[in-house]
């Protein structure tokens, strides 16, 4: 855990050194599932982002996203989901669809977990852009091979956002630590790194302290 | 609907939900001095230099300990009563290293269970009297051991994870537990 706070801030100021663009923000967000059926739920879920510093210190409301998803299981391990997101940014409205699938593995006392995704964005007033998006978690019970109830986690993730119409790739690394609080229920906090057009300028570092509660009713 | 009718669906529906227990076990890990002093010693007379992770574990069979450890080249887990005793002994295989004659009783077993199976864990299972496990591990015996499988198999709905444990011709099976499902929630969205 020192290691880890130790790299955050090493990481923090090495990137600010130079004449780079950084940023620090909140993003809050509660995750509420339901079962439909045997193979399927509906996930819906709201995020908010709040920045705490760009070029000084400040406290400004960004966006709000308002997702509701579909997941479909096509396996014990395995997962279509289908869905949207409306996003509400400057008063400008953009809707998201999505499609993802995932595959979460159970290796030892790890779960790994790959999620695959794409894309399309239709924002009011500009033109529809498409991304395509890969991410990698690793999560580990604290206390024993399996995580318990009233039991603690850790979890990183690994994830590549590609912008087809710019041509950007957009990385990002998260540590988090968990907690089990009841069957139904779980909440993570962790620390989001994003680097912008990694491939034309590695001058965009975005870190975001997250907070998510996810409930499943 | 007549009486009669709904009786004899209630009682079907209550025989069906018997058939696979829901296996729920709470585990965490434990440190040296957590763990009763008998299965320490067990552990100690097997000289064993990797290193011994033990664990606690409430199920619906009451509270064990278990050592999980390599020894030999192979994984094994030995089970202990609350007060020490050895329970059983366990080792990791490959179903395929199974004899010809066993895979397929236990194939047969379940294939009478299953529309689709496949199977992901083996494990022989050796129960015993102390001295017996003992030698057992030390390879100075050869017990005849049980089969215990974790494997996802569908019947009428979706895909669940089941564990089942065949006698000592893989044809019987003795105990078939369903696992409640796992949340990964976090991991998907």
């Amino acid at each position: 855990m020192r290691v880890g706070i130790v790299c955050f801030f090493l990481l923090l100021g090495m990137v600010s050194y130079g004449q780079s663009d950084v940023s620090v923000g909140w993003l809050p967000k509660i995750n509420l599932s339901s079962k439909l059926g045997a193979t399927t739920k509906w996930v819906n879920s709201i995020e908010t982002r709040e920045l705490v510093y760009k070029d000084r210190i400040r406290f400004l409301h960004k966006l709000v996203d308002v997702s509701s998803l579909i997941s479909i299981k096509t396996d014990i391990n395995q997962s279509l989901n289908l869905g949207y997101i409306l996003r509400i940014e400057d008063r400008e409205l953009v809707h998201r669809l999505f499609q993802q699938y995932n595959i979460v593995h159970n290796i030892a006392s790890f779960k790994l977990g790959h999620r695959i995704g794409v894309e399309e964005h239709f924002p009011e007033k500009s033109k529809p852009f498409y991304r395509g998006r890969y991410r990698v978690s690793v999560q580990k019970a604290l206390q024993g091979t399996k995580l318990d109830v009233h039991e603690f986690y850790i979890k990183f993730g690994h994830e590549c956002v590609y912008h087809f119409n710019d041509k950007s790739l957009e990385i990002r690394f998260s540590p988090y630590v968990g907690y089990q609080a009841s069957k139904k229920d779980k909440v993570e906090v962790g620390v989001e790194y994003r680097a912008n057009d990694l491939l034309a300028d590695f001058n965009t570092h975005r870190f975001w302290f997250r907070t998510t509660w996810y409930i499943s009713l | 609907m007549s009486k009669s009718c709904f009786l004899f669906l209630f009682f079907s529906l209550l025989c069906v939900s018997v058939l696979a227990q829901i296996k729920i076990e709470k585990e965490y890990s434990v440190t040296p001095k957590q763990v009763p002093v008998k299965a320490l010693a067990f552990m100690q007379k097997l000289s064993i230099k990797n290193r011994i992770k033990w664990y606690g574990e409430e199920s619906h069979t009451g509270k064990s300990f278990e050592a999980k450890t390599k020894y030999q080249g192979k994984r094994y887990s030995m089970e202990f009563s609350e007060k020490g005793i050895i329970e059983d002994v366990e080792v990791t295989i490959r179903f395929k290293k199974l004899p010809l004659k066993i895979q397929r009783a236990i194939k047969k077993s379940l294939a009478k269970r299953f529309i689709k199976f496949r199977i992901k864990k083996v494990q022989l299972q050796y129960t015993g009297s102390e001295t017996d496990l003992m030698k057992q591990i030390k390879g100075m015996t050869k017990l005849l051991p049980k089969y215990e499988l974790v494997l996802k198999g569908k019947k009428a709905g979706p895909y669940c994870l089941y564990e089942f444990l065949f006698s000592n011709n893989g044809s019987t099976i003795e105990s078939e537990l369903k696992f409640a499902p796992d949340n990964f929630e976090n991991l998907e969205y």
